[in-house]
């Protein structure tokens, strides 16, 4: 047999596999895109690198997350290497047992290196290992030994089965680890979106939620991945991203926008999928994934899995929109119900009084009637009494709807304790009648910053409360000094106290005490001062009064009462 | 009866005008009527009144504009009308040239006593000649000798706090603001420093009234500024 004959049975052999192969894998006829997303043409060794990296055992995340080795054409040399020692080992074998073996079962040895090198490597290194033991094989062990030349024929069937067979262990085994490493994939990814609900379930900022979805992506699908939220604007903005930043995919025209776009593998293998989040209410944002040139985002499998993380997310999304709108909604009837019971419980504050300025009006303009003139300046100084007393109700409805809508902003000035008190006495003179009031302010205290009107109010509305419970006669006291928390205010009173399960509700809107019963009150001046207190960051509370008893209504405002800095020069100006 | 003092009153309100009228009519003041500021100004050029009673919240032209226009070509003393809470307009207002201010609801005692000092402070600017003894109760303020006395005794005051109680005595009555005070005492430097003010006056407080948490002499409009009572 010449070496063209050889030539020619090679390259039947060669043509023998390759017929197996397609029979096993018909897309690469059909001339379809490989499901990892590379096209066929020319590159027949089926996802081998992808096979390589998923052998090894560790972590299935950090391994998806390891990038794609860009020493491809190393382990391929490697692959080579490996087939063949494969076969130079079997032929030492073979050749060390020639004598007790027959024929066939030389064979076999060679069919099992072939055999067991296919189950390691790629496509490629697989054939070429097929070729190389048929090599081998007609070299060492045909007649005429040490030439490829063959004298019987039907040498030529046993090589083509040998070429044949190891094809096809190529091609099957590949598909199993092709098969496992998805089913691996797939494991992780779902180990991953499981994780992901669990997260996002925890998370009721959509920032954050962007955050934990971005990196839960990124773990799933190594590569880089931006989150975008669609703003009140309609515009999307970047929130979150693992990797790169990178900008969503135009939209074809046409395309509907809960349509995924994909941009398939460019020259450097990198591909890109923009996945829109679609919610109740239309277009959430969008999530933006470039793979790491391994072709995954191709894999139709993955898409789903993706896919379903998206939706995860929308989901997420959705719902913290909606229990936003659902707080808010709340919120509003909370509004709603202070409203009408403020407005039941005013319309009784109003009605008293308006009766009684109607009544001693009415009497005074009845010209019929004989009024003594003591009688009519009781009546003019009882509709005087009434009206201010409105008046004050007035302004602190005001200022409670003004605190609350937030359409007060507090202007912190520095004020001196003492003037401020000074102004709150002054306007309650005529009610205090014959109490005293006596106030000890802590020396070493000159200024506190606060709002002098805000502040004066809520000492306006604590002096008027332990006014009206405080006996005829007996005085009430006002006390500054500092603490560690900042300047307190202390207004103390003789009436009956706060029972101690009703302190946490005193200062509640429209809350009045079991002990004032009887006397006028809308029970808002205590509400207000822990509203303005609050705003200006403090706190407000009750307590017994150590001296007997009465009742300590005190509030603390934080911050020194350290000049403001820079302006100690309060010294003297010349004249 | 063409001696009593003219006021004119500019409020959009009725039942108020019907108030002020009552009032002033009552206490033999002339009074002319405008319910807006537009007319008001007009009024205010052809009855060249001796005190404006000036509502802030007006329609059209508000009461701020009414007061820059009126400040263009005339001294005539202005009293603001306001409600509490709007504070920075009172502000506005008195650093405009208005002379005084009264919060809404107001009694008939608070306004008359306004317009008086208003009436005095317009005589003596009239005859340029400020008297230099000035006499509240127990608290005496020579400003030809720079002498205190309150209760009897001469109080030391430093040269800042004798240049705040003279400049309240000067306006007796009146309030000014800390925006005033400031630039009066200290100079157009010292700007956005009203903790000054508060604290010299509470200084100043402790020397010459008996309670200082209660005083009697230099009374805190809170949010707008002081006012030295011109009379007990």
């Amino acid at each position: 047999m010449d070496p063209d004959e050889i030539i020619r049975y090679v390259v039947i052999s060669v043509f023998v596999a390759l017929v197996i192969y397609a029979l096993t894998h018909p897309e690469v006829l059909l001339g379809e895109v490989r499901e990892d997303g590379a096209p066929t043409g020319g590159d027949t060794d089926v996802g081998g690198d992808e096979l390589a990296r998923a052998l090894p055992s560790g972590g299935l995340p950090q391994r998806l997350a390891e990038p794609r080795p860009k020493t491809a054409s190393r382990s391929r040399l490697r692959d080579y290497l490996l087939g063949g020692l494969a076969i130079g080992a079997a032929g030492t074998i073979v050749w060390l047992i020639r004598d007790y073996i027959a024929e066939p079962d030389r064979v076999m040895v060679f069919l099992l290196a072939v055999g067991l090198v296919a189950f390691r490597v790629r496509l490629g290194p697989a054939l070429a290992t097929a070729l190389l033991s048929v090599a081998a094989y007609d070299f060492f062990f045909v007649e005429p030994f040490f030439t490829f030349a063959v004298d019987d024929a039907r040498y030529l069937l046993t090589f083509a089965a040998m070429a044949a067979v190891g094809a096809v262990l190529s091609s099957l085994t590949a598909r199993l680890r092709l098969q496992t490493k998805r089913a691996l994939d797939a494991e992780a990814r779902t180990t991953e979106l499981y994780r992901l609900t669990h997260e996002l379930v925890g998370t009721d900022d959509p920032t954050d939620l962007a955050m934990t979805a971005a990196s839960a992506i990124q773990r799933a699908f190594p590569g880089d991945v931006s989150v975008f939220l669609r703003d009140a604007g309609g515009s999307d903005v970047r929130v979150a991203q693992c990797g790169a930043p990178i900008e969503p995919l135009p939209r074809s025209a046409g395309a509907s926008a809960s349509d995924m776009i994909v941009r398939p593998r460019d020259a450097e293998g990198a591909d890109e999928l923009t996945l829109p989040l679609v919610g109740q209410a239309g277009v959430l944002g969008a999530v933006v994934v470039r793979g790491r040139g391994s072709g995954e985002l191709g894999d139709a499998q993955a898409r789903r899995l993706l896919g379903t993380f998206v939706g995860q997310i929308a989901l997420a999304l959705e719902r913290t929109r909606l229990s936003v709108a659902h707080s808010e909604a709340e919120r509003d009837a909370e509004a709603e119900r202070l409203r009408s019971t403020l407005l039941a419980s005013i319309s009784h504050d109003l009605r008293t009084p308006l009766g009684s300025v109607l009544g001693s009006a009415s009497t005074l303009l009845d010209s019929d009637a004989n009024i003594e003139a003591t009688v009519r300046r009781d009546l003019l100084r009882s509709i005087y009494d009434e009206a201010e007393g409105l008046a004050r109700l007035l302004n602190n409805l005001l200022t409670m709807t003004r605190v609350e809508g937030g359409g007060v902003r507090v202007k912190a000035e520095w004020q001196v304790p003492e003037e401020v008190i000074g102004v709150a006495i002054a306007r309650l003179r005529e009610r205090r009648g014959d109490r005293e009031l006596r106030v000890t302010i802590d020396p070493s205290i000159e200024l506190v910053a606060f709002d002098g009107l805000l502040i004066e109010l809520v000492l306006t509305n604590l002096l008027d409360n332990a006014i009206k419970y405080t006996p005829a006669g007996s005085p009430v006291e006002i006390r500054v000094r500092r603490g560690a928390a900042g300047t307190t205010f202390e207004v103390l009173d003789r009436g009956p106290g706060v029972a101690a399960e009703e302190r946490g509700r005193v200062f509640d809107k429209l809350y009045r005490g079991r002990r004032t019963e009887g006397l006028p009150g809308a029970g808002l001046g205590l509400a207000i001062a822990r509203a303005i207190v609050v705003s200006h960051g403090g706190t407000i509370e009750v307590g017994d009064r150590e001296d007997g008893p009465g009742a300590v209504f005190s509030f603390t405002l934080p911050g020194s009462s350290d000049l403001p800095p820079g302006d100690d020069d309060l010294d003297e100006v010349q004249p | 009866m063409s001696d009593s003092p003219v006021i004119l009153m500019i409020e959009d309100e009725r039942s108020m005008r019907r108030f002020l009228l009552a009032l002033l009519v009552g206490h033999g003041f002339r009074v002319f009527e405008a319910t807006s500021g537009e007319e008001g100004l007009t009024l205010a050029a052809s009855h060249s009144p001796d005190v404006i009673l000036l509502d802030i919240g007006l329609p059209g032209i508000d009461g701020l504009e009414v007061t820059r226009r009126i400040r263009e070509w005339t001294q005539t003393p202005i009293i603001v009308l306001s409600a509490r809470g709007l504070e920075e307009d009172k502000v506005r207002a008195l650093d405009l040239g208005a002379d005084d201010y009264l919060t809404k609801p107001f009694g008939a005692s608070e306004l008359l006593a306004r317009v008086r000092v208003a009436l005095r402070h317009a005589a003596r600017r009239a005859s340029a000649e400020a008297d230099p003894l000035i006499v509240i109760a127990d608290l005496e303020i020579d400003l030809a000798a720079r002498i205190v006395r309150a209760r009897g005794e001469e109080v030391h005051l430093t040269p800042t706090e004798y240049r705040l109680l003279s400049l309240l005595a000067r306006y007796a009555g009146r309030v000014l603001t800390h925006h005033q005070i400031l630039e009066e005492v200290w100079g157009p430097s010292a700007r956005g420093r009203e903790h000054y003010v508060r604290v010299h006056m509470s200084q100043l407080r402790r020397k010459i009234e008996e309670d200082p948490a209660q005083p009697q002499y230099i009374l805190t409009e809170i949010g707008v500024g002081y006012r030295l009572r011109a009379e007990l």
